[in-house]
């Protein structure tokens, strides 16, 4: 446990002094948010069974996945940083289960993505998306975490 | 117990057989060497030891502990110090340790203080609070020496642990290691090229050469065996003749004539010098330059290998390649 715990914790580190990426990161997503979901909000309607609704409102949740999945998707990717410069050596050559240090990697990426999220659901509020309900908004969230940490898993198994 | 036992230990790759039976019998405080060039199985059979690679054949124990059926604990009880740059260069110095404290289990009320100790140890205390990445390449290298000191393993693997650091530092590490091999009663198994640091430092050496120990003894009778000190003296001609009247003499051990280089081993070279020369101008044969040396290990080297150790070579590391730079 607490070797997982460890793991997240060197990844948290550098995701948070990472802050430039953590930035730049999350422009793509508002961009694509401001762009197309105003500038085709006011031309496209959508109806369903739930009424009618923003064609915002429709894009912000695709948003948030992608969001979601490539910031899964760059934290796999950095156990290949960890072994082009050597640090993975230092891991695995510790006492930790190989399963512990999948698992500390893919609950760092989780959390960071999850971060990501948030702030990108935050954000979207700001521009008009309506959030149905604290319900919704939950069982949104925990969709999202669920393939996140699946993402990230796969992609771990794969460099290992 | 021995600290560190091998039997047979084999590793091939494929159809290269790297390692082709290593027999080793390491004791508790030893700090032994493994010299030998690259490609000689020495890295292999280190990263054999540490757990990094897996025998294909053959047996190797760390205090009685099987590096293939119980790698944990083996890993509990080593520290490695790796050649090539293995810190987290987004991290303070400090986290670095931190993050190495917590993988080992260092008990969480003793870590702070023992980061504190290593960090006085490598006199890197000053800048324990900065980004790695602004280190030196010398002071990275400390960084990594107090990583694998900090659990208090009971053998500690180092990989040419002064490799490109400046002569101060060299004397520096040397040292440490040292005392800490002393004061502490660690195990140590050294990897270099240097000849000066495997005289210096070790209790033992082993020579490798194409996947075989081909000599292991102390440092001092290593050196005897090369009979002595030798003597180098250029005759441009004349060099057969002086060669066939220097054998005669008795302190003479052996003689090497390669071009006009003419190599003798004898027992004290200081006195014999004097000697040789009469001998020569007696024999009207030019010797415009003579020297004299206590045999190194790179003598030793010649002398069971029939090549030189190229310090060109020595480049490489427990897990093979990996681009960075110190």
């Amino acid at each position: 446990m607490g070797d997982i715990y460890s793991i997240w914790l060197r990844e948290m580190i550098r995701y948070i002094r990472a802050r430039s990426r953590v930035v730049t990161s999350l422009i793509t997503p508002l961009l694509w948010l401001i762009i197309f979901g105003s500038g085709f909000s006011s031309s496209l309607s959508f109806g369903g069974p739930g009424g009618s609704t923003n064609y915002i409102n429709f894009l912000a949740p695709g948003i948030l996945g992608m969001t979601v999945l490539f910031t899964s998707i760059f934290s796999g990717m950095s156990v290949m940083f960890d072994k082009e410069f050597g640090f993975l050596k230092e891991i695995l050559v510790a006492p930790v289960s190989r399963t512990s240090i999948v698992l500390g990697k893919a609950l760092g990426g989780t959390t960071q993505a999850s971060i990501q999220a948030l702030l990108i659901l935050a954000l979207s509020t700001l521009i008009g998306v309506k959030i149905s309900g604290p319900l919704g908004l939950a069982g949104a969230l925990g969709a999202y975490s669920r393939d996140d940490v699946l993402h990230r898993h796969g992609f771990c198994r794969a460099r290992y | 117990m021995k600290a560190i036992e091998t039997k047979d230990l084999v590793k091939r790759f494929e159809d290269v057989e790297a390692v082709k039976g290593i027999n080793l019998e390491i004791e508790e405080g030893e700090l032994f060497g493994l010299l030998g060039p690259n490609g000689a199985g020495k890295t292999t059979t280190i990263s054999m030891l540490c757990t990094i690679v897996r025998p294909t054949s053959g047996s190797a124990t760390i205090y009685g502990h099987d590096v293939r059926k119980e790698s944990d604990t083996v890993r509990g009880l080593i520290g490695i110090v790796f050649q090539d740059p293995s810190l987290d260069d987004n991290l303070t110095g400090r986290e670095n340790l931190d993050f190495h404290g917590r993988l080992y289990k260092v008990p969480r009320g003793e870590i702070a203080g023992r980061i504190n100790d290593v960090l006085e140890l490598v006199e890197l205390s000053d800048k324990a609070d900065v980004i790695v990445k602004k280190y030196s390449g010398g002071m990275k290298r400390r960084l990594e020496i107090a990583r694998g000191l900090l659990h208090h393993p009971k053998v500690l693997f180092l990989d040419e642990p002064t490799l490109g650091l400046d002569p101060q530092t060299r004397r520096h590490i040397w040292e440490y290691i040292g005392r800490l091999n002393r004061e502490k009663q660690i195990t140590m198994i050294l990897t270099t090229h240097y000849m000066d640091e495997a005289d210096q430092l070790c209790d033992r050496i082993a020579i490798v050469d194409h996947g075989k120990i081909v000599a292991m003894d102390t440092p001092d009778n290593l050196k005897h065996d090369v009979g002595g000190d030798v003597v180098i003296m250029t005759v441009p001609n004349g060099g057969e003749q002086l060669k066939a009247k220097l054998e005669q003499l008795e302190v003479v051990k052996s003689t090497q004539l390669v071009d006009s280089t003419l190599r003798l081993s004898v027992d004290k070279g200081e006195t014999a010098i004097p000697v040789f020369m009469d001998v020569a101008r007696q024999e009207g044969i030019a010797v415009p330059s003579i020297s004299l040396h206590e045999p190194t290990l790179e003598d030793i080297f010649i002398k069971y290998t029939g090549r030189e150790i190229r310090a060109q070579e020595a480049a490489g590391g427990f897990a093979g390649h990996v681009p960075g730079r110190r």
